[in-house]
């Protein structure tokens, strides 16, 4: 009895991690470039009580034992790297990846962070910056005066000058990815770290090798979607009771065990 | 002396040595033995037994609950199962033996297959990793300590491109682990084909046993089946972008801890009949 108690509790601390979760992606969900997450839950290991195979005469077995499962845990906190929509906001500076593919953002310890928040702003020295202040790697610095700037989709960044005509071409964005994305680790502000389980980066240009294009005045949202979020909620809340009711059965079994001996 | 002729605890109490019980063994052998100890408490062992097949079974549903969520989860089923059967004989003095009928010593857990492998509800995820078996069969998984079976399909990449499950163990294909290139748009058919930006690049392995009750259940969403090899099956649809959940149904599980309950209390209810009798037994009839 004691065993279903605990085991039902675990069921619910999973529920409980479950709509931590759920809370975190309903909370970004008109956080730019957000990606959601997801719990995946595995069962516990099981307590053998009878062995399977046991013989019960000498020309037979047990055919199939008694298990008794000790509960769930969370296996995994999984990103899923869908892309989210994309809206158009026509400001220059916001840039967005169709497809596959990370912005590589300058963060002030040395490291490279990874990003796909397109939402840049320029700092006092003309460089492309996130919402931090963390400037693009390779930086990309804008003159100052300068008239319109262009991203193109292969990561081109032109500007054009006062009185001049030909647009003059002041670096290239290029983007970062990973054999398991799943594999990064969020550090928040919209970024990421690579870690042993993402692999190394490859760098490469957009619209090559499998990277995907960039496109100018565009934002992407989050890949949150409100009402699978809200069905998920109402089942780990639903699942949240039936394992509070698994507990107070084993509590009133107990408690009527306990009148046995009066 | 008294007579206690027609008090049946009576005779429990002071006859108990002249009543013999027969067990029927399942290969048919018989053994005898004394009635012993036993005798006046038979009543209070034959409830524990029965507390004890519904603490067993409040047991398993409260695992069954806490999974309800697993992926690829398959719910247990307890059977009750009446115990072995004995046949009571009376012998009193010189006179012939005479049966007292039969009688059972409770019930047990049953042991019968225990797993119900029936599919789970499948939901769209759309995440392209995740993939869902229609129909028989299981994925194989590499482990350290061998192969394993699961229906979780919940797959990621590790850092080499492998195919892996959620604690990282290799899912097998026809060609031993799948690794995937970067990049490329990964597609799987109905089969199992796995294919890279439309470049094929293996075929999930996948299994199935004639006997599913070889099956044990080590945790991790895994099976494992100690010897046992399976067999390639073909007879399933694989579903990119669903996932199997587990085929637990909450109302079921509701009624069945509501049962298990009332039984237990039905249980107790005899358990203590029983020893008020005794009580009355004991303390106040002895008094004549």
């Amino acid at each position: 009895m004691i065993r279903a108690l605990w085991t039902a509790a675990t069921g619910m601390q999973a529920k409980q991690m479950d709509l931590d979760v759920i809370a975190n992606n309903l909370a970004n969900v008109n956080t730019t470039g957000f990606k959601k997450s997801r719990v995946d839950f595995q069962d516990l290991m099981y307590q053998v009580v009878r062995v399977k195979g046991t013989p019960t005469s000498p020309d037979t077995q047990v055919p199939s034992g008694i298990e008794i499962g000790l509960g769930v845990r969370p296996g995994a906190v999984q990103k899923m790297f869908s892309q989210g929509d994309i809206y158009e906001t026509s400001n220059p500076l916001d840039v967005v990846i169709e497809g596959d593919g990370f912005f590589q953002i300058l963060t002030p310890d040395g490291t490279i962070a990874y990003s796909r928040d397109g939402s840049f702003k320029l700092d006092a020295q003309g460089r492309m910056v996130t919402s931090d202040g963390f400037p693009l790697e390779p930086p990309i610095t804008i003159p100052e005066g300068a008239e319109s700037v262009t991203v193109a989709q292969d990561g081109t960044v032109t500007v054009t000058m006062p009185g001049e005509i030909e647009p003059q071409e002041v670096g290239v964005i290029e983007l970062a990815r990973f054999i398991n994305p799943a594999g990064l680790l969020s550090i928040g502000r919209n970024l990421y770290l690579a870690t042993a389980s993402s692999g190394e980066p490859q760098i490469g240009t957009p619209g090559l090798e499998g990277f995907g294009t960039l496109a100018q005045g565009f934002l992407e949202t989050s890949n949150v979607q409100i009402v699978e979020e809200m069905v998920r909620m109402i089942s780990a809340q639903r699942a949240y009771e039936i394992n509070s009711k698994a507990i107070t059965t084993a509590d009133e079994m107990m408690s009527i065990a306990n009148n046995l001996k009066r | 002396m008294v007579s206690y002729e027609g008090y049946p605890i009576l005779e429990f109490l002071f006859k108990k040595e002249s009543i013999w019980q027969i067990n029927l063994s399942r290969d048919g052998s018989r053994k005898t033995q004394r009635g012993g100890d036993r005798e006046l408490i038979r009543g209070i062992y034959t409830a524990t037994s029965a507390l004890n097949l519904q603490e067993l079974k409040q047991e398993v549903w409260a695992n069954n609950i806490a999974n309800l969520d697993t992926p690829g989860f398959k719910k247990e089923l307890t059977w009750a199962e009446a115990a072995r059967e004995a046949n009571l004989f009376r012998f009193l003095g010189s006179q012939n033996p005479y049966s007292l009928g039969r009688m059972t010593a409770g019930v047990q857990p049953g042991t019968e297959k225990l797993t119900d492998f029936s599919p789970g509800r499948l939901e769209e995820t759309g995440n392209y990793l995740d993939l869902a078996i229609e129909g028989e069969g299981f994925f194989v998984v590499s482990t350290p300590s061998g192969e394993a079976y699961t229906r979780a399909g919940n797959f990621q990449l590790d850092e080499e491109g492998r195919l892996v499950t959620v604690s990282g163990y290799p899912v097998v294909g026809e060609g031993g682990e799948i690794i995937l290139p970067a990049g490329g748009s990964v597609s799987v058919d109905e089969e199992g084909n796995i294919s890279v930006d439309g470049e094929e690049v293996d075929r999930l392995r996948i299994v199935d046993f004639l006997n599913r009750a070889v099956l044990r259940k080590s945790g991790e969403n895994l099976f494992v089946a100690e010897g046992v090899i399976p067999q390639e099956t073909t007879n399933f649809e694989l579903r990119q972008g669903f996932l199997e959940k587990s085929n637990l149904d909450p109302v079921e599980a509701m009624v069945t801890m509501m049962e298990a309950l009332r039984e237990y209390e039905i249980a107790q209810r005899i358990l203590v009949s029983q020893d008020e009798a005794l009580q009355k037994a004991v303390n106040s009839i002895a008094q004549l």
